[in-house]
């Protein structure tokens, strides 16, 4: 038999989501870096800026808009089902965001691909020909649009994985002895469900108990995600509405300016 | 170089000294009173600590008090810089060309030069264009130096009060010979000035003339040689032109005269013929980037020089 | 298990090696960052001796001028990205913060040794960018476009290690301020917090909030090289002032980032040897956040010959001088707190002392850069270059050594020689201000920085400071021997020698791995010495 001392397992949630906001304020400021790059020229360059956007196509950007904001509802929804202990119906929705986030990624996948062909690229031949204002222009484009997209990808990947962790069972393996060795008078030794029920109860102690040996066999919980402790995936979905959210400043002055 | 050969050169040093002596009282006392109290209150002498360890007092005392030594700072600076920055009407106006890694000057009548010649006493204002990164204008002499950057036109002015011949530097890192990216500024007497300015408007027509545009452009020869007889990287062409030099050819001195073939030679094939003193500087060779039609021109445009003298 | 093992001697998950890098541990994490740092600094400083060689005589002396340019740009990314800005924060702020506040750890574990892979990641991506594409980088550690947009060297790599060191810093940054905020011990308010900490908060708001700045513009810049956008560059419609702008917001706080943490093991350092209490506690610690604030609104004035509109050039010079306000505060606290203590002079507080001599040098030379007019005579001139290595080298490199002088036998249960340490701090004194006071009246007389050849009446003042550069060498050497001798041969070190009042003394020495036994509890503030504090 093997002593254990019981490690605390240490679990800071308002720490944890802390940590994630102040991560999230600092990308608000690496596009917020882009947007005033953005907004000088364009103080600059406004009639070529104007110009220049008529050459993207504002369905494809509503299109890219809408499959953006139907994630974020999704996302919304697999926290809500986790929430309510339904994590078969959670992780239905994440695969759905997940889905949309790479149906967002192909359709600007068919964009580009479109613009390129047309010789509409840095450095191309097209827009060297053209106006500074409009050369900026596609500059600023390609560098924010593809940092955002960037970020879809990470996004992506992040949901991919934490759809990993939602999908792990309980594990049902291992065992767990436990030699305690203190005194607890007025105690008593209880067994809780998960809901706080108590399941078990053992007697109360006096103070001519001086010992106690246990030993339990239990089945530890592994999955790290579930109705109570969602944290990672809550921060996830924050992830992902911001990514969003910069979208939606995006398409507005990419799309609509013209 | 210590002089203060511009108008405003002595503003700059009133701010400069008021700072530095405000600094250098501060930092002895502060360095006084750090080893006083080693001394005073070393564990030996003062074994009980005191106890106080605050004062809104004392707070208020060396927060007010550096407050108006800096706002006197700033307004000396702010007074100083308003001289630096505002350009008198009548202000002459000469056009900076910078690239790497040289300058050149264009004058209200179309002259150009490569090197500043300016009169006493007159305001100038340089109008400041680059072709290619940011270089920096600055005379330390003048206390002043601004950025040219492509793509923009910055000024400078100055008003010159006292004769004589200041270095002119590059003061922003412009790439490998940045630190050889200098002229000078020459101050004329008023009387001198206008002999210059007559003296300089030379005819150059002709192949000397394509010589000239090859010198400045696809050659970028003045990156290295000047035509007015100051040493930058290689030697002056001013008057090389049948003159007599002396060149390391094969680890032994000898005595040419340059000639069209000497010349032709030195651009072509630099390395066979070291001219005497440039013995650790690596001309390149041109032959390839330069054809035969170029050869000559720059051939003639070295004549040239050696036939007109200033 | 054993509580009372230290951190350093206790059995990991893996064996030897990655026992340390593959550890949690905040201590771990903190040795490991000192002796990568330590091993920049070898290479930086070496290169630093060799340039002040090739400055020996006008025209060439050792290098040729392509590969100067490529030494002092290396010479100060390293110095900047790998060694100063990670410094204070990565290796005392990673070993002590959590100790100082009585936690067991800091905030996220995991992502703290992340910090550190990422760090290495960078660091040597930046470093295999010196051997291969087109060599080492020639551009100065500012990057200016568009000669970075040009040049043909290697310039890709650095910039995308520096890019990922951000990350790394970023990471730290927010570690940090969730740490102080969610895990100081009970009883310990705001108020009672130890300086060091206020120091770190203060820098950590600044990593989070301007890394991500500087990371954008690298990229953009890296864009604009291998694929041809045009955002910086004239010729495609780019400014190169915008590249400056979005540089020196975050370069400028940068150098906040540095100097802030430094001066809190001043604040740490003056009270203990004193034996009194902090003279204006609050004072100090809010005019860290002051300095913060204050110093996120200066940059542009390392653009006031640029170009930029008079009415800019001269709201940024009256925000400059704003700054020197709350750090006066500081120093003039600081000397307070010597007034009437009962002062043991001890290596550490000597640190401290050379700290505050060469740091008010280095502000002092900053409010002559900070005045419009001197500045227009001074930019970029070995003035600058003797600020920067004041307020950095002088400033938060010898607060730096004073805090590792001060924490060495609690990082490493071992004292070292009092006498040795004494004699190589007044080498490294006497070196430095040889070095660098000559560069300043260099600059004042107009002799451009970044300048491989120079005017022959400089010559006497660049031998006088390449001398110098050979006594800091020398006690450099002399110092690292110091140490390294007491790491190994020391004694070993009480759990308090110095009679330090912060929670760190009151563990033994080294630490053992959980830290403290008890999470413990808080009374009087860190350096009162009331209440049996003693
Ligand atoms: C640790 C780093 C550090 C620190 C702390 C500082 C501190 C300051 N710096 Fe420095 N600086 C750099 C690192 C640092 N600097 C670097 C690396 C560069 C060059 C970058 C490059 O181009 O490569 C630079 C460049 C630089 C410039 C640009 C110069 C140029 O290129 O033309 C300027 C201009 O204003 C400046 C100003 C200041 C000021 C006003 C302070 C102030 O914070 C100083 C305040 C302190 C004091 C003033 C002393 C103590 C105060 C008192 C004792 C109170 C009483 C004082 C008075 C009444 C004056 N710095
Ligand atoms: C904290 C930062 C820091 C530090 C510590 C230093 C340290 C030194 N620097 Fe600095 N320097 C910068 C940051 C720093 N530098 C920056 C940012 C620039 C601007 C770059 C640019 O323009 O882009 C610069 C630029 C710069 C220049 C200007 C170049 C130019 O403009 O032309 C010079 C010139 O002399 C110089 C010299 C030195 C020297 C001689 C040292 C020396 O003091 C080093 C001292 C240390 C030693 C002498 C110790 C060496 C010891 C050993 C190697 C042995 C130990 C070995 C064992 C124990 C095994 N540096
Ligand atoms: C990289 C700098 C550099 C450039 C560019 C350069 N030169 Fe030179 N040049 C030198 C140096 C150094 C010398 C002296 C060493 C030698 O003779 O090789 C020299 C020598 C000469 C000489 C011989 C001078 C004498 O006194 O004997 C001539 C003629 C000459 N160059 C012409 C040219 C012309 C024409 C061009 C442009 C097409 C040019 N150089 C471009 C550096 C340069
Ligand atoms: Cu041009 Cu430096
Ligand atoms: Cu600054």
């Amino acid at each position: 038999m093997k002593a254990f001392s019981p490690i605390e397992k240490h679990q800071d949630y308002t720490g944890a989501k802390m940590g994630l906001w102040i991560f999230l304020f600092g990308e608000l400021l690496l596009f917020g870096a882009m947007f005033i790059l953005y907004s000088v020229f364009r103080h600059w360059y406004p009639q070529d800026f104007h110009n220049a956007s008529r050459s993207l196509n504002m369905i494809t950007g509503t299109v890219h808009t809408l499959v953006l904001l139907t994630s974020s509802l999704t996302m919304v929804l697999s926290i809500t089902a986790i929430q309510k202990g339904n994590k078969k119906l959670c992780l239905t929705f994440l695969f759905l965001t997940i889905l949309l986030g790479l149906l967002f990624m192909v359709n600007k996948y068919f964009e580009w691909e479109h613009k390129i062909h047309n010789g509409i690229y840095p450095g191309s031949e097209f827009l060297l020909a053209q106006a500074k204002g409009v050369m900026v222009f596609f500059s600023l484009y390609y560098s924010m649009v593809g940092i955002h997209g960037l970020h879809v990808i990470i996004g992506i990947v992040l949901l991919s994985w934490i759809f990993w962790e939602v999908l792990k069972k309980p594990d049902h393996h291992s065992r767990w002895d436990a030699f305690l060795h203190k005194d607890f008078p007025g105690c008593h030794l209880a067994i809780v469900d998960a809901q706080g029920k108590e399941v078990w109860k053992g007697e109360v102690f006096d103070d001519s108990v001086k010992q106690i040996h246990l030993r339990v066999s239990y089945h530890p919980v592994k999955e790290r995600i579930h109705f109570h402790d969602f944290i990672s995936l809550e921060n996830c979905g924050l992830y992902w509405h911001l990514v969003d959210m910069i979208w939606i400043f995006l398409f507005p002055l990419y799309y609509l300016i013209s | 170089m210590r002089s203060q050969a511009a108008s405003y050169a002595s503003q700059v040093d009133v701010a400069f000294w008021f700072i530095f002596i405000v600094s250098t009282i501060l930092l002895t006392g502060i360095t006084l009173f750090m080893i006083f109290c080693l001394y005073r209150y070393s564990k030996k002498r003062n074994p009980t600590p005191a106890t106080f360890d605050g004062s809104i007092f004392l707070e208020t005392l060396w927060t007010v008090i550096p407050t108006i030594l800096v706002m006197i700072m700033f307004y000396l600076g702010y007074e100083g810089f308003l001289s630096m920055r505002q350009a008198p009407a009548d202000s002459m106006i000469i056009k900076v060309y910078a690239r790497m890694w040289n300058w050149r000057f264009e004058y209200p009548d179309g002259r150009k030069t490569d090197k500043l010649v300016v009169p006493l006493n007159k305001p100038v204002k340089l109008l400041m264009y680059s072709e290619d990164v940011i270089h920096s204008f600055y005379i330390p002499a003048f206390r002043n130096k601004e950025d040219v950057v492509p793509g923009r036109e910055n000024f400078l002015w100055f008003k010159a009060i006292e004769e004589g011949t200041f270095d002119v530097l590059c003061a922003e890192y412009c790439g490998d010979l940045h630190s050889y990216m200098s002229t000078t500024i020459e101050v004329l007497k008023q009387e001198e000035y206008e002999a210059w300015e007559k003296g300089i408007v030379l005819e150059i027509k002709g192949e000397a003339l394509k010589g000239k545009e090859i010198f400045h452009g696809k050659g970028a020869c003045m990156a290295c040689h000047s035509v007015d007889g100051s040493k930058i990287l290689g030697p002056t062409l001013k008057g090389l032109w049948n003159s007599k030099t002396i060149v390391i050819q094969d680890g032994k001195e000898r005595e040419v005269v340059a000639n069209e073939d000497y010349i032709k030679e030195a651009i072509l094939n630099p390395s066979k013929a070291i001219t005497k003193g440039y013995e650790n500087i690596p001309m390149n060779a041109y032959k390839g980037i330069l054809d035969e039609k170029d050869i000559k021109a720059l051939v003639e445009y070295i004549k040239y020089l050696g036939d007109n003298p200033k | 298990m054993d509580v009372s093992v230290s951190y350093n001697q206790e059995k990991t998950a893996y064996p030897g090696i990655f026992g340390w890098i593959f550890s949690t541990d905040h201590k771990r994490i903190g040795v490991l960052y000192l002796l990568s740092i330590a091993t920049f600094f070898i290479v930086g400083a070496s290169i630093g001796v060799v340039m002040r060689l090739e400055m020996l005589t006008p025209g060439q002396t050792i290098v040729q001028p392509r590969t100067y340019n490529a030494l002092f740009t290396v010479h100060g990314v390293i110095m900047i990205f790998l060694i100063v800005l990670p410094g204070v924060p990565s290796i005392f702020g990673n070993f002590f913060l959590p100790i100082q506040l009585g936690a067991k750890d800091v905030a996220f574990p995991k992502l703290n040794i992340l910090s550190w892979w990422l760090y290495m990641t960078g660091a040597l991506i930046a470093v295999a960018g010196l051997f291969v594409g087109g060599g080492a980088p020639d551009t100065g550690w500012t990057f200016y476009a568009p000669y970075t947009l040009k040049s043909a060297t290697n310039i890709v790599m650095p910039l995308f290690g520096a890019f990922i060191l951000g990350i790394s810093s970023i990471i730290t940054g927010l570690n940090f301020i969730t740490t102080i905020h969610r895990m100081r011990c009970p009883g310990m308010t705001w108020n009672k917090m130890p300086l060091f900490a206020w120091g770190l908060y203060a820098t950590a708001w600044i990593q989070v909030l301007a890394n991500p700045i500087v990371g954008i513009t690298l990229l953009l810049v890296i864009f604009e090289k291998v694929f041809d956008i045009g955002v910086f560059d004239p010729s495609k419609g780019g400014d190169p002032l915008l590249y400056q702008h979005l540089f020196w917001i975050y370069s400028h706080p940068a150098v906040y980032i540095m100097i802030l943490p430094g001066m809190g093991i001043i604040s740490e350092i003056l009270p203990t040897f004193s034996k009194k209490n902090i003279f204006g506690y609050k004072a100090i610690a809010y005019s860290s956040m002051l300095i913060a604030i204050i110093g996120s609104f200066v940059w542009a004035h390392h653009m006031f010959t640029t170009g930029m509109s008079d009415i800019a050039r001269i709201v940024f010079s009256f925000l400059t001088f704003l700054v020197a306000i709350p750090t006066g505060v500081k120093i003039f606290n600081w000397l307070a707190t010597l007034y009437g203590g009962s002062i043991e002079v001890k290596t550490p507080l000597l640190y401290a002392l050379v700290f505050i001599f060469q740091f008010c040098i280095g502000g002092f030379t900053g409010m002559i850069l900070g005045t419009l007019s001197t500045d227009l005579h001074v930019h970029d001139t070995y003035y600058v270059v003797g600020h920067f290595h004041y307020t950095m080298f002088g400033g938060l490199g010898f607060a730096l050594l004073g805090g590792l002088y001060y924490w060495f036998p609690k990082m490493f249960g071992k004292m070292y020689s009092e006498k040795h340490s004494r004699i190589a701090l007044g080498t490294l004194f006497v070196g430095f201000n040889t070095l660098y006071f000559h560069m300043l009246i260099m600059g004042w007389l107009g002799m451009p920085r970044r300048y491989y050849d120079y005017l022959g009446y400089f010559q006497t003042l660049h031998v006088t400071s390449t001398i110098g550069s050979w006594i800091l060498f020398v006690g450099i050497f002399y110092m690292m021997g110091n140490l390294i001798h007491a790491g190994l041969k020391g004694e070993k070190a009480q759990a308090n020698p110095w009679g330090g009042t912060t929670l760190e003394w009151k563990i033994s020495s080294p630490p053992p791995t959980e830290n403290f036994e008890e999470i413990p509890e808080v009374v009087y503030g860190p350096y009162e010495r009331k209440g049996g504090q003693e």
